[in-house]
């Protein structure tokens, strides 16, 4: 039986399949961006092929079908998706037009925040004529102080409908603490148009901040039917295929779920979320339990945490669980950042310091470096690679692409060699190591950030640039090992493959030391019993589950709270507020250093609690020990990795033809079609048994 | 340690002239002079990959830190809206990188590390690695007292090699009221004030130092917290810049921070180089000193030349009696502030662009009053307004220049902060603030309009709270919080609207409410090219009105415009500046701010543009009538040939109507300032339009500024001869202002 995974990328959709002996199968097909179904059957039928079947033979030994969509997210960037109604507390209707004043920085670099000239809030996705105030209130206690009454709730219901609207989303003002009045909304909705798409605040996100919570319904109904249109068709052509059972679909927070079951919002931003889930997964194997995960791509790259063998979950600069397409939502997701360094990131001349610059524009694939030849004239860091050798231009993308590797050096040449006084490959060189200074100075603004120390960790690299680029900056960030993953060019699809069922439930619980620990406790119950429903309607036996236990806390007039996971609700009642406040601090201190907690007088605030669940699905191993024995290179190809040493005659050895074991010296390539390995002069590296090559920085650094 | 300053007497610490044993006021006045000095640089030959790593690292620590403080700070000022300056330094105290906050700050801070050199070097104990200085001295740093420094030095073993500063605002000082105060007379009334003091010595923190901090404000625990997040962030980022000293040297980081400051030097210069020389003047008004309302002037005239702007404030009114002034390095760096924003965006925002500028401002008037004057209220008042006068000089420039993309009109020229303090729905003492006018209105735009509900200029990172935090936090509970009708100022590229709160109290019987801010009575904020000004705020009580004991129908009638709410029985509008009264559950306040000013003659708008915002509740039937000229049909949309014809009319009438220009064109030459429309030549580019265009005189009220007093303040048109084409509306000085310094 199969475990088979598909991401949907912006050139290829990626297919792996995994047998129960832990062989791996990769398809490959463009993605159709018009009709993204066709590109993943056509991708699924390579596979099928690789792995010496058809596609109905494949799908019907398929134990689990994994998917990581984009349509949510592209519906919301290219903002085409449903005409969205929204019920919102009278007095409050131009909530997403004020966005707290935040809508015109979420999401910026501290660099597009400053050009306030241009700087506009994003136009939101619901327009004012869709958008009905009733007349209610609740209050910070969950009291009602104003009724919602059934005629106000039904008035406001029609004028959306006569606004002939798609979906309705509900956002009332401290709703999650009393929901009534959002239920009210929703049944009228279900009385007066049955069918109609319904995204309530209580249940999707229901936590304080009603800007972030607005924006998650909002989002939801509008990309709801595409995603939830999209999801269903591939089931149908699947199934028609022969696939026996439902399909799954990645979640941003970690983890899948069934597609029919998937919130729509919680699809938005699960993409890279499938690289970090085959880090789980291989740290699982490898037996690291804190590793960074790095992902090197056409624009960006992607840094994201497993700390204890987790992922972590993100919390924003202003509050708010995370930003989409600039927007601030609640629904709560893996801890990524993304800074603007990857292949097609541009490198230029500043006349003013007489220096050069790098990113974070990027000429992205379009028009692209400009060895592609296609339109693109400015310099990148990938024309860089080809100039220094780095890039075998025979087998760029497989050989798909023609490589004009002149026109780059001549470029580099007009706009960087000429103007430094410096040689053409002086001036590569530069780029490619700011672009690792860029790369290891994220690493290290990303951990100090959470309080994590980057000695602790071993790093893995993927995506299209990973493996060429991490030979650097892990040395540089100071980890201990790199890794550079074998599979790193469908690395993604793999963790869509391998990732297991999560659920997540979280309320908001306002108190102020001390705190009502049965009332703590009974909470708890309330989220394990609704956990307990969502895993029972996938048929995930309880027996399988495993439970997380968490508490938000903070001080006194914080406002950002820190989660501190306990082990159980039991130990809450057992142990009492001593034992909480003592966990807080030591995770506090840990945070944000010893001299930041401030005298005794500070107490504490609970604000949420939260409960994860995840159902592990039993899943292969990837095959150990592999056949190949050649410990000579393939070919050689000049490339040059410093001034001193000058362009050297570098070995170039085939992936596949390799033996567990085998250490190659630096400098050395390591070839597959669709990804280079490399490394640096006087690093030493070992292929282990999976394929992944790694460094062990202690063993050998990077001679210049 | 550290001192060989004191071999030259001449040059204490390091500025020329500097004598070190100055009485106090005149050496503090001297440091902050001292920031518009031009630094001398000597290039280090740096090699520019290494320089470009090191910046990196540099703006890499400085998020870091300030990461750090952001995550643990407990002043909502911070957490919720973003009011915090984070900063690296040289050895002296120039600042090298500053990160986007309350950009004010950017040069005060520099006042603020001289000083504490001043203060420690040689004089006490010394400066050692791991001590950490906090002061909040408004005259010397601005721009009041609730704006508490932290700076921590970093060291090369015994050398002092860079400083690392954060500063935030707290919400509570200890000032006379809760939250602040918006009546003091002086400076002693405005809470705890701390020229300089060591606060953690050699990495232990001085607990004297905190209890005294702690006992002097109405919440202890967040004002401790609150220093405790900026001692965490500074050591952050200080770690970070320990490293690469560890790794290349001292000598090589300060090469850095003095070529970082060098490059941002050098790009403003040639920017400033490409504007033509020319003269730009500005003059907006204020209604109130803090104690009653007064007509305030705020007048700045800008010379450029060559690569220099000098900024002259003769003319503008005389210190206030109340709290309305801002202290000398506040003005500075409020200049600097707009600058940054609109031509220097993309430059390391530094002290490089100092040498730019020249700064006069008389001593005695309301932006450099006499110690110990009154500061509280500057930021949304007089350091506000001054942004929006600056940004239409240098707005000015910048059209003269070409430089179309540096190009917005004023943005809301005031703000109105609400103040509050008692014991809160907790049963705790506390004084607070909340900034919904964070979300002002920005200005037009020669491409688009401004943005709506969206920033205040001066803390260009700030944003507001959720209603729901605000409530969570404070015996308060909103009746609505939305986008406020014709508060913009129109203009074919209409300013950003602002919003308006109605607030009941709910669960305190000890609470008090005030505002602090200007504008209810004068409009702060112009517009641009022909664009009109924006409105002014409005705010008050209506005690009594229990809205939660209404039927849900009379509730509803209260979700209504401030404008509106005004008139109901027992409302009682209010003046600016009001000092916090005791409300009872069931009173109601509410405000409504200010929004952005226009660009461009609003008869140029595009009618689909106003019939659209007329659909949105933002400009209503009135403004789209009697100042768009925009007839709409049955549905709404734009009739076009009615529209062109009443156009027509209102260009017709404004030509008649006008007064004829003070002096006659004559042949203004090749290179005229022409009519942005009709394109017929006005006078020579080195001449002010104004006096050779007609004009005529409005009255607020007449475009729906109702409040302004009209025996204050009135509008003047100025239009094209050729074709009325409004080219810029002016302020008129109706009433007797307040007189400048003598």
């Amino acid at each position: 039986m199969f475990h088979l995974g598909v991401d949907v990328g912006g050139t290829f959709t990626d297919t792996v399949a995994i047998d129960e002996g832990g062989s791996l199968f990769v398809g490959k097909a463009p993605t159709t961006p018009e009709r993204l179904v066709d590109g993943v059957l056509a991708s699924l039928q390579d596979l099928a092929r690789n792995a010496g079947s058809d596609l109905p033979g494949l799908l019907g030994k398929t134990a689990f079908f994994g998917h990581g969509t984009t349509v949510g997210t592209n519906a919301l960037v290219t903002r085409r998706g449903a005409r969205v109604g929204l019920v919102i507390t009278a007095g409050f209707e131009d909530t997403p037009f004020i966005q707290r004043a935040v809508g015109r920085l979420a999401g910026l670099s501290e660099e597009q925040m400053r050009k306030q000239v241009s700087l506009r809030q994003p136009v939101p996705l619901v327009e004012r004529s869709c958008i009905a105030g009733v007349i209610e209130r609740v209050d910070m206690n969950g009291r009602v102080l104003m009724p919602l009454e059934a005629a106000e709730a039904e008035r406001a219901v029609q004028a959306l409908l006569a606004q002939e609207v798609d979906a309705i989303a509900v956002c009332l003002l401290w709703s999650f603490l009393n929901p009534a009045h959002e239920q009210l909304i929703a049944s009228t909705v279900q009385r007066l148009a049955p069918g109609m798409p319904v995204s309530l605040s209580t249940e999707l996100a229901p936590r304080i901040r009603e800007n972030a919570r607005c924006n998650t319904v909002v989002i939801d109904a509008f990309v709801g039917g595409v995603v939830k249109g999209y999801l269903g068709e591939l089931q149908k052509r699947l199934s028609a295929q022969g696939l026996p059972r439902p399909i799954s679909s990645m979640q941003c927070f970690g983890g899948v779920t069934e597609a029919r079951y998937t919130s729509p919002v919680n699809t938005i931003g699960s993409g890279p979320v499938g690289g970090v889930m085959a880090s789980k997964y291989l740290g699982q194997i490898l037996g690291e339990k804190n590793l960074i995960t790095t992902d090197v791509g056409g624009t960006t790259f992607d840094i994201s945490v497993l700390w204890q063998g987790e992922e972590i979950i993100a919390r924003e600069f202003f509050g708010a669980a995370g930003v989409m397409s600039r927007f601030e939502v609640l629904t709560p997701r893996v801890d990524i950042e993304s800074i603007g360094a990857g292949g097609g990131t541009v490198a230029w001349y500043d006349k003013a310091s007489a220096s050069i610059k790098f990113g974070p524009e990027s000429a992205g694939s379009k028009p692209g470096p400009v060895f592609y030849g296609t339109g693109g004239t400015r310099v990148t860091l990938a024309d860089a690679w080809l100039t220094l050798g780095y890039l075998d231009p025979a087998r760029f993308l497989g050989g798909r692409l023609q490589v004009h590797a002149d026109a780059a050096r001549s470029a580099i040449e007009e706009q960087l060699a000429r103007p430094l006084g410096m040689s053409v490959p002086q001036a590569a060189l530069a780029v490619v190591e700011l672009a690792n200074h860029h790369m290891s100075d994220a690493i290290k603004v990303f951990l100090g950030a959470r309080g994590l120390d980057v000695a602790d960790f071993a790093l893995l690299s993927f995506g299209g640039g990973g493996p060429m680029h991490a030979a650097a900056y892990g040395e540089l960030s100071g980890v201990k090992k790199t890794y550079l993953v074998a599979n790193a060019a469908v690395f993604s699809a793999l963790g869509v493959a391998l990732a297991d069922t999560k659920h997540k439930q979280q309320t908001t619980l306002l108190a102020r030391e001390p705190f009502d620990l049965d009332r703590v406790a009974g909470s708890f119950a309330e989220l394990e019993q609704r956990l307990a429903e969502q895993f029972e309607r996938e048929g995930s036996p309880r027996s399988s589950v495993r439970l997380r236990y968490f508490l938000d806390l903070r001080y006194r007039g914080q406002v950002h709270e820190l989660t501190v996971e306990i082990p159980s609700p039991a130990w809450v009642t057992e142990r009492g507020l001593s034992a909480i406040r003592e966990r807080f601090v030591e995770q506090y201190r840990s945070v944000y250093g010893g001299a930041s907690v401030s005298s005794s007088h500070a107490t504490l605030e609970l604000v949420g609690l939260g409960v994860d669940g995840v159902a592990g699905h039993p899943k292969p191993s990837l095959a150990r020990g592999r056949s190949g024995a050649a410990s000579s290179p393939q070919s050689h190809r000049d490339a040059c990795f410093s001034l001193q040493r000058g362009y050297e005659r570098v070995p170039v050895y085939a992936h596949a033809g390799l033996a567990p074991g085998q250490e190659m010296r630096g400098p050395a390539f390591v070839q597959s079609d669709y990804l280079t390995m490399l490394v640096l002069p006087g690093q030493l590296g070992t292929l282990d048994d999976l394929g992944n090559l790694v460094l062990e920085h202690a063993r050998g650094r990077f001679v210049r | 340690m550290n001192r060989p300053e004191t071999l030259i007497e001449t040059d204490w610490l390091g500025i020329p002239g500097l004598k070190r044993d100055l009485p106090i006021d005149d050496l503090i006045e001297a440091i902050v002079q001292d920031v518009l000095r031009p630094l001398p640089y000597t290039d280090a030959h740096i090699d520019p990959v290494k320089y470009e790593v090191a910046v990196h690292r540099i703006t890499a620590s400085v998020r870091e830190g300030a990461w750090a403080l952001v995550r643990t700070s407990s002043s909502p000022l911070v957490t919720e809206c973003g009011e915090y300056v984070f900063a690296v330094y040289d050895a002296e105290g120039h600042a090298a990188y500053v990160n986007t906050g309350v950009l004010p700050h950017l040069t005060g801070t520099e006042a603020a590390i001289k000083f504490i050199r001043h203060c420690y070097l040689e004089d006490r104990e010394g400066i050692h690695p791991g001590d950490q200085f906090l002061l909040n001295e408004p005259y010397l740093m601005g721009i009041h007292t609730p704006d508490i420094l932290i700076a921590r030095p970093v060291f090369e073993a015994d050398r002092i090699v860079a400083w690392i500063a954060s500063l935030t605002h707290t919400i509570e000082i200890g000032a006379k009221d809760p939250g602040g105060t918006a009546d003091s007379t002086d400076v002693f009334q405005e809470g705890i004030r701390i020229p300089c003091i060591k606060l953690v010595d050699r990495g232990e923190p001085v607990q004297h130092v905190y209890r005294l901090i702690e006992r002097a404000t109405r919440n202890p625990a967040q004002i401790s917290l609150d220093i405790a997040s900026k001692v965490a962030g500074n050591n952050v980022a200080a770690a970070r810049i320990e490293e690469m000293i560890a790794q290349d040297g001292g000598a090589f980081v300060q090469g850095v921070l003095a070529k970082m400051i060098h490059e941002t030097e050098t790009k403003a210069r040639e920017r400033i180089r490409a504007i033509p020389d020319g003269v730009w003047s500005n003059v907006a008004y204020a209604d109130h000193n803090g104690l009653v309302p007064e007509f305030l002037r705020t007048q700045v005239r800008a010379e450029k030349k060559g690569d220099v702007i000098n900024f002259d404030f003769t003319g503008t009114s005389a210190q206030c009696p109340g709290p309305v002034n801002a202290a000398l390095p506040g003005t500075i760096g409020s200049i600097f502030t707009v600058l940054v924003l609109t031509m220097f965006p993309d430059l390391h925002p530094n002290r490089g662009i100092v040498s730019s500028v020249q700064i006069h401002v008389p001593k005695g008037c309301i932006y450099n009053p006499h110690y110990p004057a009154a500061l509280f209220a500057a930021p949304p008042g007089p350091l506000c307004l001054l942004s929006s006068v600056v940004t239409k000089i240098v707005s000015e420039m910048a059209l003269a220049a070409g430089m179309d993309e540096c190009v917005i009109a004023p943005w809301n020229g005031n703000v109105n902060a609400v103040y509050m303090g008692g014991l809160d729905q907790y049963g705790q003492l506390q004084g607070s603030l909340t900034l919904d006018t964070n979300g002002g209105g920005t200005g037009g735009t020669p491409f688009d309009d401004g943005d709506d509900t969206a920033a205040y200029m001066l803390a260009p990172g700030s944003i507001m709270a959720d209603v729901e935090m605000h409530e969570a936090n404070l015996p308060v509970v909103y009746l609505f919080r939305r986008q406020r009708r014709d508060s913009c100022g129109h203009g074919e590229m209409r300013g950003g609207v602002s919003g308006e709160i109605a607030v009941t109290v709910h669960n305190s019987k000890q609470w008090r409410v005030g505002f602090r801010g200007i504008g209810a009575e004068t409009t702060t904020t112009r517009g641009l090219a022909g664009g009109y000004p924006a409105d002014s705020a409005r705010m008050g009580f209506i005690p009594g009105i229990n809205p939660f004991s209404l039927s849900p129908a009379e509730y509803g009638k209260l979700v209504r415009p401030a404008e509106d709410l005004m008139g109901l029985p027992g409302a009682e509008p209010q003046k600016a500046l009001i000092p916090p009264r005791p409300l009872a559950p069931g009173d109601l306040y509410y405000n409504a701010w200010c929004g952005g000013g226009g660009y461009g003659d609003p008869l140029r708008r595009d009618p689909r543009r106003v019939a659209r915002d007329v659909k949105a509740g933002l400009v209503s039937r009135d403004r789209c009538r009697d100042v768009y000229a925009v007839v709409l049909d049955g549905q709404g949309e734009p009739d076009e040939r009615a529209t062109l014809a009443l156009r027509a009319d209102a260009r017709k009438r404004r030509l008649e109507q006008a007064e004829p220009a003070k002096k006659a064109s004559g042949k203004p030459g090749a290179n005229a300032f022409c009519c942005c429309d009709c394109g017929r030549p006005i006078c020579s580019r080195e001449a002010d339009f104004h006096d050779y265009t007609p004009s005529r005189v409005r009255l607020p009220a007449s475009i729906g500024h109702k409040t302004i007093r009209a025996d204050w303040q009135a509008y003047r048109e100025y239009f094209c001869p050729g074709c009325g084409s409004l080219l810029d509306v002016a302020f008129e000085e109706v009433g007797k202002v307040r007189p400048p310094v003598a």
